[in-house]
């Protein structure tokens, strides 16, 4: 095909991509756009052609991604990707580096991706999950009202054997609530809903606010809770939410199965390309042949020793959802009457 | 001071029956409305000094209700407990009530809520608005 017929169609090509795309050079030119991109980030006209993309994207973040690209010598198939509130829509972008045959770095390639269309739809199943957490929690909120109600005589004195029954239905009734909450839980990450909220998080954050939920239920119980961060972690990708939920449930589970007067340590540290979140403690440990079963949905050791802790069984499978959400790894290893301890890495972005 | 009477709101009926035994065992005068319209009525019609608002309900949901009383200087004063069963992101519902936050509610606890809870935070509703007066 004649060179010129060539390069018309790709221009055509390239403006009637349903995504943005935008092309720099390896020192951050702009040197490719095309309409959606224009649409998409705001780039003002054909006089960006040539200029430095940070004076034409009003977006830090995306800025910055496109730097770390053409900065850091990455390996071939590296890409950032991250959402980004453009104007009134939010967006997607992929960046990766362009190299060519010999691998020599000539500058940086973005996809742009419109996910306004998307957040809807997740809107509309995020209301479908609120809904059903509405539906399920409030009868049960009722039920724990007047249950206490009940138990704390303000319609009439109560024998020993009606106020027995009343606080076994308010256990149940709780223990429902739980149910709930965790099941939601799990359903939102099977859903994959964190995938359209991920940001830069700053993990010692989160395990801080964690901390402050826990500590008064550590203090009831008596365990200690020693905690280590290092300093100038970097920030990791990933979904806020999620991560929370994976912090209090680990720490939690440490609590739980640990005697009174007992401890547990959280270590938050660098290791290579991850973050590490290392949860011990002094509990009672798990036996090698349920060691597999333990993030299994639903999976309780039912003995003896642990037949007087409550939970639902879906504590640790949500732990092993987000991190398998977020790419991660998490290890365990114990020894039964002398403590457990859970390993989490999660790749740094 | 000013009395001490309490405008709940909610359309789960049971939920309403039980609140108001707690708020009365405790010496508060407690009238009620099962839904956002009725709500906005009994304001007028009450005169409450605090109100307790449910979130998600029928015909007019409390975020409505809370904005069109807040945006009202006749009763913008009236301090509001939001009562959230759900946050509006799952999975938040156990840890944090966002949705309440973006709102201009005084205050808000999610459900199920203990009673000494719900009677610790109206407290502590009317004694910020007695110092306010």
């Amino acid at each position: 095909m004649p060179r010129r017929v060539m390069k018309e169609i790709l221009a055509a090509v390239i403006n009637s991509l349903a995504d943005g795309i935008l092309v720099t050079d390896e020192q951050g030119h702009i040197i490719l756009y095309n309409q959606k991109a224009e649409a998409l980030l705001g780039i003002k006209g054909r006089t960006a052609l040539g200029e430095p993309v940070k004076d034409y994207i009003k977006n830090d973040l995306l800025v910055r991604l496109i730097n770390k690209i053409l900065t850091l010598d990455l390996p071939f198939h590296t890409e950032e990707i991250c959402l980004i509130d453009s104007g009134d829509s939010k967006v997607k972008v992929h960046v990766c580096p362009v190299r060519d045959e010999n691998a020599l770095l000539l500058g940086s390639v973005t996809l742009i991706h419109d996910m306004t269309q998307l957040s809807a739809i997740d809107k509309v199943k995020s209301n479908f999950l609120a809904m059903v957490s509405h539906q399920l929690k409030s009868p049960l909120s009722s039920t724990l009202l007047q249950t206490s109600i009940l138990m704390d005589g303000m319609v009439g004195e109560l024998n020993e054997k009606q106020r027995d029954l009343l606080q076994k239905i308010k256990a149940k009734t709780k223990g429902m609530t739980d149910l709930i909450n965790d099941i939601l839980d799990v359903c939102y990450i099977e859903e994959g809903g964190y995938v359209t909220q991920i940001e830069s998080l700053n993990f010692s954050e989160i395990l801080q606010r964690t901390i402050e939920v826990i500590q008064p239920q550590a203090q009831d119980k008596g365990i200690t809770l020693q905690i280590t961060v290092e300093d100038h972690l970097p920030f990791a990708h990933g979904n806020k939410s999620s991560m929370e939920a994976m912090c209090i449930n680990l720490i939690m589970n440490a609590i739980k199965y640990t005697l009174s007067g007992g401890q547990v340590n959280i270590e938050l540290s660098k290791n290579g390309q991850y973050l590490r979140l290392k949860v011990s403690d002094t509990g009672i440990g798990i036996e090698e042949k349920d060691i597999l079963r333990i993030f299994d949905k639903f999976y309780r050791e039912r003995s003896e020793r642990t037949k007087h802790i409550s939970g639902t069984g879906l504590g640790l499978s949500i732990v092993k959802g987000v991190v398998d959400a977020h790419r991660g790894s998490i290890n365990v290893e114990s020894e039964v009457g002398k403590g457990t301890t859970f390993t989490v890495l999660l790749p740094i972005r | 001071m000013g009395g001490k009477k309490i405008l709940l709101v909610d359309d789960d009926a049971d939920f309403v029956e039980a609140t108001k035994i707690i708020l009365e065992s405790r010496s508060y005068d407690v009238a009620v409305a099962h839904d956002g319209k009725e709500g906005l009525r009994k304001v007028e019609t009450e005169q409450p000094n605090l109100i307790i608002l449910d979130v998600m309900m029928p015909e007019m949901d409390g975020y409505e209700v809370c904005a069109r009383l807040k945006a009202d200087t006749k009763y913008r004063h009236i301090p509001i407990l939001l009562l959230t069963a759900v946050g509006e992101a799952i999975p938040t519902t156990k840890y944090t009530t966002e949705m309440g936050m973006k709102t201009e509610a005084d205050d808000y606890i999610p459900k199920p809520v203990e009673p000494i809870e719900l009677v610790g935070r109206v407290e502590n509703l009317f004694r910020i608005s007695g110092s306010k007066t």
